[in-house]
């Protein structure tokens, strides 16, 4: 990248030549302030704060402007500081910003702006108008009184996301934050996956559950993995007094790169499942509660005693919970997700990021807005910058807007065909596909990388352990659950297991059948690690103090191996 | 030390503010020591501000009814300084909620539909303030000298802006004396 010198506040500064004087100050530590700029967004220039004056005294805002040789910027000039009081109370003047009764009072970065430049009053009266507000969604409010129109939730839902729900109507100061062109929030085609609110820089947007819960300066700030799905997005979870209340996408993941979905961003909030809290036995058709100590007592005993024992483990339990846990059932394991051992035999492997700057992207017979919302946010966006995509399946599949072709599942043949020449493809598809279809996409090997969309946070890792055979016939049975509550067809598999523990975090069917249920810690409650689809391994901490009795399975798994 | 003479009245507030010049504690008594007189004040009890005059007038509260009108017209002509104190009075704050209603939804809201209420009505005795059309801040009304936002300010943001008075100094706030809420 060629240099280019110019200077600030009369300091010479060598910068890339294809930032913005913003991007150069930032790196040469020069703070200027912005409100509807967002390093994760595209510049807009809309709210003018980060306005800048250059040597010929004409205000140009720092977050369009690039850097051009001799350039001279001053940037907290007389006259720059009187354009943004200026602005300011314009700002304040447009809408509803009356802090003392505001969500985020305190977060909030038209206040911090106010504060910073003095503003002790309003230079204008305020418009008094009331604006609509949207309280339908069921995890999102938009407040529109409280708006400054910057955007970055517009920007945010279209390019990070994908979506374009968000959208501005009307003109000057009636323009209206509204989706999907004057739909209530909750009917429109929202995914609930929450950025417009993470990019908010006033209560315009919040997120329902954690409001008014406190600022963010009284919270602490974990980063963990979220092991809703194969993705292993990264976040950050806001909690206090060891309840969490807002979650946010990690900008800095590799992975997700800030966004996140509702499995992800709400599902951790709003669970409403019964927790396992104790330990329990089953003793003549009686459930008991017991110590930790019998309970670890009876596991080791019926694993000791038993000429066959084995094991089921549904992928959402780290790498080190695994490992142990092939040690204890001697190695006689499998995995509770469809999965077919040739379909992940597929060569190259592609990486998550190689759906943004794939050729074509072929889906096969399956849906990422199921439950892989991020991945399907960046075929959005792929799509949308012009990438073929191409969809194996029914109808009515959730991106098959952004299809430019699509196939019913009983043309697949002639995908391969449309593929052919296509190099640089990706394909994206189930791991648990019969073999006719793992024959099919292996003619397309060379063409194409290959992304197995794994159901479960350590789906991959478990497959990396080994965890891909059949069960053999076992007597006794352990399952590693975690919050799986199992289906008719596993239940009616367990039938002739004489005796079953269950280690689980949620009361279901499958520890109704249980023999033994041990308590294990949700995700967010452990430590350890994953490996995600693309075979990066993540790094779970914990953000909240485990429920009641429960144990992280690791400790569990050692407790017992302790006995054998 | 020639004596400062101080008067301060509430408008539409909730004496919050005056809690908080009351929260100075012993540096009102330092404030005093210091030359301040205390004329006028819910505190002590004067109604209204002398005819004299005093040299600095503090207001509490939005504009909303025509007495506030004239309380605050009355301070203003009778003071030196005025100072808006607290955000209904800066900025007019909380009690411009009602401005987004009308005059007949909030008087029924608030006299007759509370679900505290039983029986209510609407007071029309003459005694009463009318309602303005809308809550306004002190400087929409009268002109104001400074300011001190805060729901309520604290103490400590009020005891400066008074020092740097006495001192002849800038009472505009600075860092984190500077609060919307």
């Amino acid at each position: 990248m060629s240099k280019v010198t110019f200077k600030i506040n009369g300091q010479e500064i060598e910068a890339d030549a294809d930032l913005t004087v913003l991007k150069a100050a930032k790196q040469a530590g020069v703070d200027i302030p912005t409100l509807c700029d967002h390093p994760s967004l595209t510049p807009l220039g809309a709210c003018r704060i980060c306005v800048v004056e250059t040597k010929n005294g004409a205000l140009q805002t720092a977050c369009t402007l690039p850097v051009t040789p001799g350039l001279e910027v001053e940037t907290e000039s007389p006259k720059v500081v009187e354009a943004r009081k200026f602005i300011l109370n314009l700002l304040f003047s447009e809408r509803n910003h009356y802090c003392m009764y505001c969500e985020v009072s305190g977060d909030c970065e038209l206040q911090n702006l106010g504060y910073r430049y003095g503003i002790d009053h309003f230079a204008f009266s305020p418009y008094m108008k009331k604006f609509p507000t949207d309280f339908t969604h069921k995890y999102i409010m938009l407040e529109n009184n409280r708006c400054v129109l910057c955007r970055r939730c517009v920007r945010a839902c279209s390019d990070l996301g994908g979506h374009y729900v968000l959208g501005i109507v009307n003109r000057g100061s009636d323009s209206l934050l509204s989706p999907d062109m004057e739909s209530p929030l909750k009917s429109s085609s929202c995914v609930s996956c929450g950025i417009c609110v993470q990019v908010c820089p006033t209560g315009a947007l919040a997120d329902k559950l954690g409001v008014y819960l406190g600022k963010t300066k009284e919270m602490e700030q974990i980063r963990t993995v979220c092991v809703n799905c194969g993705v292993g997005c990264g976040l950050v979870a806001f909690t206090k007094s060891d309840h969490v209340i807002k979650i946010w996408g990690d900008w800095e993941s590799p992975v997700n790169r800030g966004i996140l979905c509702e499995q992800g961003r709400y599902s951790p909030l709003h669970d409403k499942r019964k927790r396992v809290t104790h330990p329990i036995i089953r003793k003549d058709g009686k459930r008991e509660v017991v110590s930790w100590d019998e309970a670890i007592a009876t596991a080791t005993t019926q694993l000791k005693s038993t000429k066959s024992k084995g094991g089921l483990v549904y992928p959402k339990v780290t790498n080190e919970a695994i490992t142990y846990f092939q040690k204890l059932v001697d190695g006689n394991t499998a995995i509770l997700e469809n999965v077919t051992p040739e379909a992940l035999k597929l060569k190259e492997k592609a990486t998550l990021g190689d759906i943004l700057s794939a050729k074509a992207i072929l889906l096969y017979k399956v849906d990422p807005s199921e439950n892989h919302g991020v991945i399907s946010s960046w075929i959005k966006r792929a799509a949308n910058s012009g990438t073929e995509l191409t969809i194996v399946g029914d109808e009515n599949h959730s991106l098959s807007f952004f299809a430019t072709s699509h196939y019913s599942p009983e043309d697949k043949e002639k995908v391969v065909e449309s593929f052919i020449g296509k190099e640089g493809s990706i394909v994206i598809y189930d791991p648990g596909i019969c073999l006719k279809s793992v024959n099919l996409l292996s003619k397309l090997q060379g063409i194409a990388r290959f992304l197995p969309l794994f159901k479960a946070g350590n789906s991959m890792g478990a497959v990396n352990l080994g965890l891909n055979g059949k069960l053999n016939d076992s007597e006794v049975v352990y399952i590693l659950a975690s919050e799986y509550g199992g289906d008719s067809d596993l239940l009616a598999s367990l039938k002739d297991v004489k005796f079953l523990i269950v280690q689980a975090n949620y009361l279901s069917p499958l520890t109704e059948r249980a023999d033994l249920i041990l308590p294990s810690t949700t995700w967010i409650e452990t430590n350890g690690t994953i490996t995600n689809m693309e075979g990066k391994i993540l790094k779970l901490t914990p953000v909240v103090k485990p429920t009641a009795e429960a144990k992280t399975d690791e400790e569990i798994l050692k407790l017992i191996s302790k006995g054998l | 030390m020639a004596k400062v003479r101080l008067a301060s009245d509430w408008l539409d507030g909730c004496a919050g503010c005056h809690m908080s010049i009351l929260d100075m504690d012993e540096r009102l008594v330092e404030l005093i020591l210091a030359g301040v007189e205390l004329s006028a004040t819910p505190v002590t009890d004067l109604k209204e501000p002398p005819e004299e005059g005093v040299d600095i007038g503090i207001i509490e509260g939005a504009v909303a009814t025509n007495h506030h009108e004239e309380v605050a017209k009355k301070m203003r002509k009778r003071c030196k300084i005025l100072i808006a104190i607290g955000d209904c009075a800066v900025f007019g704050g909380i009690v411009t909620m009602r401005n987004y209603f009308s005059l007949d939804e909030l008087k029924r809201r608030g006299y007759i539909e509370t679900e505290s209420t039983v029986d209510g009505k609407i007071p029309t005795s003459p005694e009463i303030g009318k309602l303005l059309p809308r809550a306004k801040a002190l400087n929409d009304v009268v002109k104001v000298d400074a300011y001190i936002p805060g729901c309520p300010p604290s103490a400590d943001a009020i005891y400066y802006a008074l020092k740097a008075l006495l001192e002849g100094k800038s009472p505009a706030l600075i860092g984190e004396l500077l609060k919307y809420d």
